[in-house]
């Protein structure tokens, strides 16, 4: 009986573990798929804003030459209407994307230290969750760099070189060290926020 | 740093730094800690086939005026584990005080394993007290070095005891005991079969840190702790019982780096191309590696003794001491040289490899033997040049990787006149206006020092900081032909030309000119308050500022009154200024030369006598009478 009773324990405590890990890896799945879509659609996009590939010579002597910059706030309507559908919430459900993206050349040891890491927040998740209905407020920080070399070689940075520095099932912090950056290196970089909330009669904007 | 943080969890870890940093400001007389109790036992945990140490600490506190948060942390780590935590207030438990664990950040670091467990202990008045205890395991020996017995509140008594079973061999070595009432008693205790060792502290006062202080193992009363070795029944473990087992164990994680040989030769090639000698292709090696790879500092578990590839430091262009220090002899094998890795301790810490342990050193270099002689490179130190060496790590012990048997050597000390700031000037008086001609050179540390603001300083505006700094940021000065050497070349000396236009200089009453013979006054004004001072000064290294500067005499005028000469002679430190007249010229000399960078506090008298005569000639002036 007693053993059985341990048995019992022994197989909860694997099943609980390998649903937890399990639902760690589709997590970190999901993370990795989202990702690949924003990479694709910020580097992938043909825009004019970065399409510049050298620095002007009146300002070829700053420290670092911002060639592109843009900052971008969006509002997905479609995750909207998901709230008509589920009727879980009194409010609405606004899906709201903010994207930073900027393309800079580094011209000295200065702005090479400015721009050598990232820190971000990397997932939050603050969604309240009751017994019938469920609110949301939850983030995910996706980034991407790339590096344009003088030689001409481009070098898209693996972001699983990041380093979480809290590492939680609620919350995740992000540090990454841009490597192969070099004075000389024109570095494109972009910080995309995804904020899933259900708000009460406000309305977010930028 | 790009900083993208929207929510607020960073905060709390703001919070628990703000903390520390308002703890040291704290009127301690509001809380004082009655009891505190350390004890460390050596147990061996069969089913992890390991010998761990418990740590049991206790502390209580008491509020003795107002209300007071107390904030208490408590760090742990890859190898240290928190089990167990116990707060009660005013004699109950309290479960309400929830402890916070967060990745504790600093500055200095990029990463390090550290992680802080924190809370604040609500004293609400007068006479409340708390008591805390925190219970720990370190699960390997070898991560437990060291005992620090004082606490940020004054203490009333403090009992640090190390349980030491027979099977476990120890050595414990006491540092900055004297000047402090530490009682020691060792006895045998039959019911925990173990030697007990019991240190007892009263009435003991935090030490205030203050700038530029010897770093706390030279100050603060602690033991050393080497854990040699276990010797179980059935199983024994070896940890570091002499330098060998120490370096045996730093060895085993160097070597089979699986390094990529061929990149690594490719580029090694590539960078020294242009090189005729050997020797070129060495410094070409070494300023590559000082120019190329970012220093970002990793303390994370293994990682913190272990180099990341030479490879992948190569391809990230980032990297620790380790990881340079790998990518610089990496780069020099594959140019054929003789290169190895070096452990050393910086002069922050005051042991050396006499006490195999882990708090020995904290850096890592690369040796080169080459024609007959050791050369140390040390790449973190971004615009020294070849052969030449930073004060940190002068002088120091310094273990070279040499396959199973290690070499023991020091790295040489080098004398201030490697440190030269020399400034030449030669001036003419014209109206309130005097006008100079100036070369001034800078080598060594100085050289380093000044090319580290200069280069933290954004391109644009480099020439302007540059000559604002050579100005004093005295608006009454104009610097003009303002030129550089290379200031990317660090195999050689910084030199600037210019002219530099000081109006406003002179004051004329009458006939009589008066003006300062030293625009600069280094030293001016360095007088250690007594009363407040109670460590040794130490200075980042050794100066030697010299100055040569000839005045013309107008015709016809005659110089009426001189700053009286100082020639100041000491141990540490040489003073001479002297003003003569010489060919229709006044000639000014100053030698001011740091030959020791500690000052000790029992020199600060003779210290500040000898530099409040130098305060004074600056504050004389010359005085010229015209016709």
């Amino acid at each position: 009986m007693k053993l059985l009773f341990l048995k019992s324990v022994l197989s909860f405590i694997c099943l609980s573990t390998s649903v937890f890990v399990f639902a760690q890896s589709k997590s970190e799945r999901l993370y990795k798929e989202r990702s690949e879509v924003v990479r694709k659609e910020i580097f992938e996009t043909k825009n004019p804003l970065f399409s510049l590939k050298d620095v002007p010579e009146k300002y070829k002597d700053e420290s670092a030459v911002i060639l592109g910059k843009s900052i971008e706030y969006t509002m997905d309507k479609k995750s909207s209407r998901l709230l008509i559908v589920s009727g879980a919430n009194n409010g609405n459900r606004l899906a709201f994307y903010t994207t930073i993206r900027e393309k800079v050349k580094i011209n000295d040891q200065s702005a090479l230290e400015n721009y050598s890491s990232l820190e971000y927040n990397k997932k939050m998740d603050r969604t309240r969750r009751g017994l019938t209905s469920k609110s949301y407020n939850e983030s995910q920080t996706f980034i991407g760099v790339k590096i344009y070399k003088p030689n001409g070689k481009v070098v898209t940075l693996n972001t699983d070189e990041e380093i979480l520095t809290t590492d939680s099932k609620k919350i995740q912090d992000g540090k990454l060290a841009i490597s192969d950056l070099q004075v000389g290196d024109i570095l494109d970089y972009y910080i995309r926020v995804e904020e899933l909330i259900d708000v009460n009669n406000k309305i977010k904007g930028p | 740093m790009i900083l993208f943080k929207k929510c607020g969890i960073f905060f709390s870890v703001l919070l628990a730094n703000f903390c520390f940093a308002q703890t040291e400001t704290l009127d301690n007389k509001n809380v004082t800690i009655p009891l505190s109790k350390d004890e460390y036992t050596f147990v061996y945990n069969k089913k992890q086939n390991r010998v761990e140490v418990k740590q049991t600490q206790f502390q209580s506190y008491l509020c003795n005026q107002i209300r007071i948060l107390v904030p208490i942390a408590e760090t742990y780590n890859n190898n240290v584990t928190i089990d167990n935590i116990e707060i009660r207030t005013n004699g109950f438990k309290n479960k309400s005080i929830i402890p916070k664990y967060d990745y504790y950040s600093r500055d200095d670091i990029f990463f390090s394993d550290v992680r802080i467990c924190y809370f604040q202990l609500p004293l609400e008045k007068k006479g409340n007290t708390g008591e805390i205890t925190f219970e720990k395991t370190i699960t390997d020996p070898k991560y437990f070095t060291q005992i620090f017995f004082t606490e940020p509140y004054n203490v009333d008594e403090k009992v640090v005891q190390i349980n030491v079973p027979k099977w476990m061999k120890i050595t414990l070595k006491e540092y900055n005991f004297n000047g402090f009432s530490i009682h020691k008693q060792v006895e045998y205790n039959e019911k925990k079969e173990a030697d007990v060792y019991t240190y007892t502290l009263k009435n003991l006062s935090p030490i205030k840190k203050e700038n530029y202080c010897p770093g706390p193992t030279y100050i603060e009363p602690h033991l050393l702790v080497i854990t040699e070795s276990a010797t179980l029944e059935d199983n024994s473990f070896k940890f570091f019982e002499t330098l060998n087992d120490q370096y045996a164990w730093y060895h085993s994680l160097v070597q089979d780096m699986d390094n990529d040989k061929a990149i690594l030769k490719a580029k090694a090639l590539e960078i020294s191309q242009s090189t005729t000698t050997k020797l070129d292709q060495i410094k070409a090696i070494f300023y590559w590696v000082q120019n190329n790879i970012r220093y970002l500092a990793f303390e994370d578990g293994i990682a913190g003794f272990k180099p990341d590839k030479a490879d992948e430091v190569l391809r990230k262009k980032y990297g620790d001491c380790k990881g340079m220090a790998h990518l610089t002899k990496e780069l020099l094998l594959a140019l054929g040289f003789d290169a190895r890795l070096c452990w050393i301790g910086t002069n922050h810490i005051a042991y050396d490899y006499s006490t195999p342990s882990l708090s020995v050193d904290n850096h890592m270099i690369c040796a080169l033997l080459f024609e007959g002689k050791t050369y140390f490179l040390d790449a973190t130190e971004k615009y020294i040049g070849f052969n030449e060496y930073a004060e940190r790590i002068q002088g120091r012990q310094v273990l070279i990787e040499n396959k199973d048997k290690y070499i023991l050597s020091n790295v040489p000390t080098a004398s201030f006149e490697q440190n030269k700031n020399i400034e030449k000037k030669i001036c003419t008086i014209q109206g309130t206006s005097i006008i100079s001609t100036i070369e001034q050179v800078w080598t060594g540390e100085s050289k380093e020092y000044i090319l580290t603001q200069l280069f933290n300083i954004k391109k644009e505006n480099v020439t302007d900081a540059f000559k604002k700094f050579l100005a004093e940021g005295n608006a009454d000065i104009l610097i003009n032909n303002f030129t550089t050497s290379n200031v990317n070349n660090y195999d050689q000396s910084l030199q600037v030309n210019y002219t530099m236009e000081h109006k406003n200089a002179v004051n004329v009453f009458g006939k009589e000119l008066y003006f300062d013979i030293d625009l600069r006054k280094d030293f001016n004004n360095f007088i250690f308050d007594t009363t407040e001072r109670k460590l040794d000064y130490c200075f980042s290294y050794k100066y030697n500022i010299q100055e040569e500067t000839s005045i013309e005499i107008p015709k016809g005028a005659k110089v009426t009154t001189l700053p009286k000469l100082i020639d100041i002679q000491q141990k540490d430190y040489r003073i001479l200024a002297l003003v003569k007249v010489e060919n229709e010229k006044i000639i000014y000399k100053k030698h001011l030369i740091i030959k020791n960078p500690i000052i000790k506090k029992s020199t600060f008298s003779q210290w500040n006598k000898d530099f409040t005569a130098l305060k004074e000639f600056y504050a004389e002036q010359v005085v010229i009478t015209t016709p």
